[in-house]
């Protein structure tokens, strides 16, 4: 298990080399320029190609590349061109809302997604069994910013209970904070949830036509002890696989749901800095997007130890 | 009946007290005070984009001015009209000859950090603003010094006259020349303010990047005696803050703004307009800040001929464009004018714009020799209507030969390949209003697009030159008649933004810059 971690941090460190070339080298042939972004539409020619000097933008890739890799190296992500302040700190400020976004829409997922899976494969082939399918397939079709639009529309205009945009930071005011994050979490949330409950469904159905469950039937155990420790157990090796995927993804940003709530989170900080071409930005939250999917594919690999005793790393 | 008559009396005056109880109760209830100005609140603005900085200086962007106008004044303002009234200045005095200026500056100004100003903090301001902004670096072509005299007065000496100098002061709209802290401007060096004290009514006060900066007032505040007039005169904090909130989905600002999140909302789509019109819960506020404009690249390409420019422009019927690019009538203007309803709005060349003649089109093509080149027009979706009108166009120029190769990109793709004459022949921008006619960056021969021309030159100097309003009016107006037969672009007509507030915001002048000093909250 050690050497399986240490491995997995060895890898971590070849695959930011990748990404920060790859994303490095991408935004040098992309077009596109921050100075003309920074100083206006009016800006003169003469202003922009001072202001492309000043930022080091006129010289070769493989200068600039061996600058920030420098840099890096020693912890720095450099200085934001757009936001004049350290990328480290731009990362810090988004991370809050993002971890909180991602805390919230997880338990909406995986409150109601295991629960419907479960049911669903337990009643198999029942009118509950279909119902909870047909839920499934809107859920997993419908595209969170439509969701989060329509929830905004109920219950921040109709209904006026919950806000319909912004983020209130957590020891600003608790309750507040729960409040403006209660519907994109509840967007993103649900959207998951459904693909979750499809998951599980099918983990729960596989394993649930196994023959030790028949077997712990015939012995007379309790359904329930038939169903939550012999069948979701094993199924839950799937489960855990796809609720990682969902969290990596959520930890990197939802981009969509944040831009729609105006939530300034990693994800809205990506679009922006592409649009504003904040080139130290961009490199920035792509290592750490590398990083934090690493870490959590190390953490599910771990856990699988745990729920399969099958599962065993040489 | 007798007693009637003795109590009669008594219970009128019963009614009469009672009555002007009601009334004087009636005064105090909010509706009431709310048409007195009152302190206090917080005024949530929800503005388009997160300013690249608050350096009032240091970029032509928007936004930055709009925030930077509250926290740093001008040595001039503009009033209603769109003329220069002193601010900072007490009073000023021109030499017989135009060339020297000299301003007295008022004595009880003072920055947010304390400290009074002094002519050595507008002799450094006014000294950077001419290095750094374009706008400045125009004006100072005309400046031979500007110094101190003792620590209230500044002198201007000018090379020659420069008739626009006092509105070039008083510009609120981009790259303003605000006034800072001498030794603010000798820490920024060559690169940006990091520390935004000004002598506004409001003082800076926090910057969260893409959430909010936090505006306060200004409790030492000098505020000028005469009446509030457009951005000048009179200016009171009457909120205790100001805070400016960046939302760039749209739909987002209007919901936010309806449901009592912001109490004003910025550029918001003029769809929106007919659906809020009669809705006593919000304002509704429009106001002309520009046109849209297609840019012909007149360094290399198809459109170097002004034959094939011609055509174009007679091709283009500009009715269904506009409609298209802002939707409700209300909110465009079809106009030929170079500039905006006001002191300089002239009609010349109406008979070039908007001609809807493809038959004049198709000759002007075969005059030009035309050979079906793809024209390489660059637009972006990044302002919806200036994607609207490219599309809408092309339909327009396909009809009679054109060829048409509509390039999409995002904004600062295209803001950097129109600096770059071999990859473009039209790009779509927008121009907004300026303070006056020289002050146009886009009639510049090196701006993209490089008009190169001789006669416009001379009348741009000879604008400069000259002081006597009727003598400039008619030398822009003949500038404006060379614009519409030379056509170094098409501009398709004038646009106004919407802006939205909540009812409870009382005071607030529309002008093109929306300010929020002399603006109250009323109670909800």
């Amino acid at each position: 298990m050690v050497e399986l971690i240490a491995r997995r941090l060895l890898s971590l460190v070849i695959v930011m080399s990748v990404v920060g070339v790859i994303v490095f080298t991408l935004m040098y042939v992309a077009p596109g320029d921050p100075a003309v972004v920074m100083l206006g539409p009016e800006a003169s020619p003469d202003d922009v190609a001072r202001l492309r000097r000043q930022l080091g933008l006129e010289q070769p890739l493989v200068v600039q590349l061996g600058r920030w890799a420098f840099r890096v190296v020693q912890g720095e992500l450099g200085e934001s061109i757009f936001l004049n302040q350290p990328v480290t700190k731009s990362i810090a400020q988004r991370a809050e809302p993002t971890l909180a976004l991602t805390l919230l829409s997880l338990v909406v997922a995986v409150g109601l997604g295991v629960p419907f899976g479960i049911i669903s494969a337990v009643r198999a082939g029942t009118a509950v069994d279909q119902a909870f399918a047909t839920l499934a397939v809107f859920g997993v079709s419908m595209p969170e910013f439509w969701l989060g639009i329509n929830l905004m529309l109920l219950f921040g205009q109709y209904l006026g209970v919950l806000p319909v945009a912004g983020y209130i930071p957590l020891l600003e005011n608790p309750l507040q904070w729960l409040r403006s994050l209660v519907l994109p979490a509840l967007a993103i949330g649900l959207v998951q949830s459904a693909l979750i409950a499809r998951i599980t469904r099918s983990a729960m159905l596989d394993v649930l036509s196994q023959d030790y469950i028949r077997t712990a039937r015939a012995k007379g155990l309790l359904e329930r002890v038939v169903v939550y420790r012999h069948a979701l157990r094993n199924a839950l090796v799937q489960v855990v696989t796809v609720i990682g995927v969902v969290l990596a993804v959520l930890l990197s940003g939802a981009v969509v749901v944040e831009t729609v709530f105006n939530i300034p989170g990693l994800g809205r900080l990506l679009v922006t800095s592409v649009l504003r071409r904040d080139y130290p930005v961009i490199q920035g939250v792509a290592l750490l997007v590398s990083v934090i999917y690493v870490l959590v594919s190390l953490v599910i690999d771990v856990l699988y130890v745990y729920l399969s005793p099958k599962v065993k790393y040489l | 009946m007798k007693c009637r008559r003795h109590e009669t009396p008594r219970s009128w005056i019963r009614v009469l007290v009672i009555a002007a109880v009601l009334i004087a109760v009636g005064a105090l209830t909010p509706a009431g005070l709310a048409q007195a100005p009152v302190r206090g609140g917080v005024l949530r603005w929800g503005v388009e984009a997160e300013p690249p900085t608050l350096d009032p200086h240091w970029t032509t962007v928007s936004v930055t001015a709009q925030i930077a106008n509250h926290i740093f004044e001008t040595l001039f303002t503009l009033d209603k009209d769109g003329n220069p009234l002193p601010h900072l200045v007490d009073r000023f005095t021109v030499s017989p000859d135009g060339r020297v200026y000299t301003l007295d500056l008022r004595r009880d100004v003072r920055f947010h950090n304390g400290r009074l100003m002094t002519s050595e903090d507008v002799v450094a301001s006014i000294s950077r603003w001419g290095r750094v902004t374009a706008a400045g670096k125009t004006v100072f072509t005309s400046v031979r010094s500007v110094e101190a005299e003792g620590a209230n007065r500044v002198i201007i000496r000018l090379t020659e006259r420069y008739g626009p100098l006092l509105i070039a002061l008083a510009n609120p709209f981009r790259s303003i020349p605000a006034v800072m802290p001498a030794e603010i401007v000798r820490e920024a060096g060559e690169g940006q303010v990091q520390r935004f004290i000004g002598s506004g009514p409001f003082q800076f006060t926090e910057r969260i990047p893409d959430r909010h900066i936090r505006l306060t007032r200004f409790a030492n505040y000098a505020a000028r005696s005469d009446s509030p007039n457009g951005y000048g005169g009179r200016r009171v904090a009457y909120v205790d803050e100001i805070r400016i909130i960046p939302v760039p989905e749209q739909p987002t600002r209007v919901s936010g703004l309806e449901t009592g999140l912001y109490d004003f909302a910025n550029d918001v789509n003029p769809d929106m307009y007919p659906r809020f019109r009669a809705n006593p819960n919000f304002q509704i506020f429009m106001a002309h800040v520009g046109w849209p404009i297609a840019m012909f690249n007149k360094k290399e390409g198809l459109f170097t001929d002004r034959t094939m420019r011609q055509a174009f422009l007679a091709a283009l019927n500009m009715e269904p464009l506009m409609r298209v690019a802002f939707g409700q009538p209300a909110f465009y203007r079809l106009t030929p004018s170079l500039m905006p309803q006001g002191a300089w709005y002239s009609e010349v060349g109406k008979e070039q714009y908007n001609q809807a003649n493809p038959e004049r089109a198709r000759t002007l093509l075969r005059q030009a020799g035309y050979t079906g080149k793809p024209v390489r027009w660059i637009t972006t979706q990044a302002y919806e209507w200036m994607y609207r009108i490219a599309a809408g166009a092309r339909p327009q120029l396909e009809a009679v030969g054109f060829a048409l190769d509509l390039q999409v990109l995002d904004w600062a793709t295209l803001a950097q390949r129109r600096a770059n004459p071999a990859l473009w022949d039209v790009f779509s921008t927008g121009v907004v209003n300026a303070a006056e006619p020289t002050d146009d960056v886009y009639f510049s021969a090196n701006w993209p697009g490089w008009w190169v021309d001789e006669r416009k030159e001379g009348l741009l100097k000879q604008l400069g030159q000259t002081l006597d309003y009727r003598q400039r009016y008619k030398l822009w107006e003949d500038f404006q008649k060379h614009w519409w037969q030379e056509v170094p672009a098409i501009n398709f007509g004038h646009y106004s933004t919407m802006r939205m507030g909540a009812s409870r915001v009382r005071g607030y002048a529309n002008l093109r810059m929306p300010f929020f000093w002399n603006v109250w909250l009323a109670a909800r």
